[in-house]
């Protein structure tokens, strides 16, 4: 039956989040992204919500059309804070999901924050990869098994206290990383000290997995399809964060031409003026509710691989959307957009760092 | 017909790009970093070699060797030149540019004013020079501007606020429209040479700070009752309504070179990508392979059907005849194309794409302001609609 609402619980965090990130972060993204760093009294305000680690409050609290509504709203107040916590968040998720209660106590207690163990998802490696062509894979060797690869857009390298690793391994799996293997890995960049075009509040970079050694009590004992699933999950989150980053850009546009005057009317009277945000918005709009409709039926998934092509696809739209609205974001402010003044210019490096986290050359 | 460039024109175009990639594209990080035009890359230009500046749109080989009868003109070679100057970086546009104030003057100024503002000692004295004209308030209706120009015995008292306003930290003189009647729109708009170290004149920002272009100076200022000498008003009172429609003129002749400016961006990221791509083969699936392949070399064909139009509207410039649509065409093709290709560089590129490390993502926030500044998309649309309405009417 169709329900096109949402749940009261959802509803109401929608709206807690969204008020937060509105009201509390868009006044200040400037500043937080010249830090290069989330606040930590986001962190604590977010936490308190409980969209930094949903485990904390029971693997259910946050399912996957929760975390892609969470991070949208947060998106729109500061893309580079969303993709630091939701990432990280799906990263508590993917254990509570896939792994032990052994394992769910074992990072338990770790934590630099003083709020909650803050994790790291490493999961893309461009090259228009789907989750089932990842080129990250486990072998064998004389002390076990040992990883072998490279991840772009990680969260927290060299902070995170853990880290949910998905590899290839005759399907998918996930494996849990604490403080040791953290220490083995090598980080190839970090983007905080070599700098990037967008999302400059997120702390990310590449890391290389060059034979890191794993205990047999690391691997998450969901396997396969489940692996799958959470995979998808994480990947529409992205998504969801490019569709708050180019919704946001659209409210200030739309704003902003309404009160703009040229040859004596607001430039939104203008048709060529007004359609590029009506076509960028009506795209986005059905980016999101794919997003949502895939995020509510995840669990019901039965073929990874086409699991893997619907969310590319979704993915690809989301960030095409993205990238329209960021455009005409721009656009519409013509001069004034080009400014650091105003936050279009900030949404735009946005959708254009998180399109090369995950695409594919085949969709778009 | 024939569209192909004269080949001491080819041979012009190749020597500024080799000389671009290897002097100013090394400087494009820092240039961009600190927001201002970095010394080596004056001195650079300093021992090009060609000769030229992108105000007076004149380039020429050091050594110009071709029969002169057989060369392109004047705006076809800048347009080529622009384009491949931009290649190795944006920085060519603020270091070889000195500014378009000083070509209003030589389009509106009696002969005593163009002596005392352009002759080659003034050249010499006053150095760079800044073009006035976009205010907070007023963009693409340029007419709409505020400031104003009041006569009082026989000075002029100006007051109002201009952004977007190039070189004017650094100009010896800038020349400022305001309105002398704002109840006449565009008729009663003036333009006045404001030289530096008028009392009222005041830098209100250096350099904005911008998504990119970041090396190009562009300085918000304030008039807070500048006072200036009744002949700073250039042109001949009677001259007057023709000020605005010169002021227009004068981006009239720059605009397929802003398209010209896209492209070599554009291409520049086209052709890095694939330099770094093909080691990379192997990390692609063949099927993704083949597909990129295919994508970039509908990149490369589009990129040349724009430089086509942007020199067509060069060509009509030289010739003198009217080129206004074909202008806006350049112009409002090539740039939304380099933003598509620049982005999707980025893509391709995966993290390498965002990351400072290369200069992807420093083309993805220059490449932006092609498409607003010197007439947005939405302006050159309407241009050519509105040609197009009045061929269909006039049939």
């Amino acid at each position: 039956m169709v329900e096109v609402s949402f749940s009261p619980e959802l509803e109401q965090l929608q709206g807690v989040v969204r008020q937060f990130a509105r009201e509390r972060l868009a006044p200040r993204a400037a500043a937080v992204e010249a830090g290069r760093a989330v606040p930590d009294d986001v962190l604590t305000s977010l936490h308190e919500i409980g969209v930094v680690s949903p485990f904390d409050v029971g693997p259910d609290a946050l399912d996957p059309l929760a975390m892609a509504v969470a991070a949208e709203e947060i998106a729109a107040g500061d893309p580079g804070v969303a993709y630091e916590i939701i990432s990280g968040a799906h990263a508590a998720r993917a254990l509570a999901v896939l792994g032990t209660a052994e394992q769910l106590a074992s990072i338990a207690g770790l934590g630099s924050s003083g709020v909650t163990p803050l994790g790291s998802v490493w999961l893309y490696e461009g090259f228009g990869r789907h989750p089932h062509e990842y080129a990250s894979t486990v072998n064998q060797d004389a002390d076990g098994t040992v990883l072998q690869g490279r991840k772009i857009g990680v969260v927290r390298p060299g902070t995170a206290d853990f880290a949910v690793v998905f590899v290839r391994s005759a399907g998918q799996r996930a494996v849990l990383l604490g403080p040791a293997q953290l220490a083995a890995c090598t980080i190839a960049r970090d983007d905080r000290d070599s700098g990037k075009l967008g999302l400059l509040s997120a702390h990310t970079g590449d890391v290389e997995l060059h034979g890191v050694a794993v205990p047999a009590d690391s691997w998450l004992t969901g396997g396969g399809l489940a692996v799958d699933r959470v995979i998808a999950a994480i990947r529409l989150s992205t998504a969801a964060i490019a569709v708050g980053t180019g919704a946001a850009a659209l409210r200030y546009a739309a704003r902003y031409a309404t009160e703009r005057q040229a040859f004596g009317k607001p430039i939104s009277s203008y048709q060529g003026v007004l359609f590029p945000l009506s076509e960028a918005e009506i795209a986005l709009d059905a980016a999101r509710y794919a997003i949502w409709d895939l995020a509510s039926r995840l669990g019901t998934a039965t073929d990874p691989v086409r699991l893997a092509e619907q969310t590319a696809f979704i993915v690809a739209a989301a960030n095409q959307a993205a990238r329209s609205a960021t455009v005409a974001g721009i656009n519409t402010l013509g001069g004034h957009g080009f400014l650091a003044d105003h936050p279009v210019e900030r949404w735009y490096r946005a959708a254009g760092t998180i399109a090369a986290l995950d695409h594919d050359p085949l969709l778009d | 017909m024939d569209l192909t460039l004269a080949p001491e024109t080819q041979e012009l175009a190749r020597v500024v790009r080799e000389w671009s990639v290897a002097e100013l594209r090394p400087l494009a990080r820092k240039a961009d970093h600190d927001h201002r035009v970095p010394e080596e890359a004056r001195a650079a230009l300093q021992r090009a070699p060609f000769t030229g500046d992108t105000t007076s749109f004149r380039f020429e080989l050091v050594n110009s060797s071709g029969d002169p009868s057989l060369r392109d003109r004047r705006y076809v070679t800048a347009t080529t030149v622009m384009e491949q100057g931009v290649y190795g970086d944006v920085l060519f546009i603020p270091a070889a540019d000195a500014g378009i104030g000083g070509k209003v003057v030589d389009l509106l100024g009696t002969p005593e004013q163009i002596d005392r503002w352009r002759s080659d000692a003034a050249i010499k004295k006053f150095g760079a020079t800044g073009f006035g004209l976009t205010e907070p308030g007023a963009g693409s209706d340029a007419a709409g501007i505020r400031t104003g120009a009041v006569r009082t015995g026989d000075q002029w008292k100006l007051n109002g606020s201009k952004i977007f306003c190039s070189n004017a930290a650094v100009a010896g003189y800038v020349v400022v429209f305001a309105t002398v009647d704002p109840a006449q729109g565009s008729r009663g708009i003036r333009a006045f040479v404001v030289e530096k170290g008028t009392p009222g004149f005041e830098i209100v920002k250096e350099n904005e700070s911008k998504l990119g272009m970041r090396a190009m100076l562009t300085t918000a200022f304030a008039l807070d009752d500048a006072v200036i000498p009744l002949e700073n008003c250039l042109g001949r009172p009677e001259d007057g309504p023709a000020t605005f429609r010169t002021a227009l003129a004068t981006l009239n002749t720059t605009r397929h070179q802003v398209a010209s400016m896209a492209i070599g961006i554009a291409q520049a990221s086209l052709d890095e990508a694939r330099e770094l791509l093909d080691p990379r083969r192997s990390g692609f699936t063949s099927l993704r392979w083949s597909k990129i392949m295919s994508e970039l070399g509908s990149f490369d064909a589009q990129l040349h059907r724009a430089r086509l139009l942007a020199r067509r509207a060069a060509w009509l410039l030289d010739q003198g005849l009217p080129h206004s649509a074909e202008a806006s065409a350049a112009k409002a093709l090539a740039p939304p194309l380099a933003e598509r290709i620049c982005a999707r560089m980025i893509t391709l590129l995966g993290s390498d794409g965002y990351s400072d490390e290369f200069l992807f993502e420093k083309r993805y926030r220059d490449v932006k302001i092609m498409d607003i500044w010197e007439g947005t998309g939405q302006i050159h649309r309407g241009i050519i609609g509105q040609r197009m309405i009045r061929e269909a009417a006039a049939r």
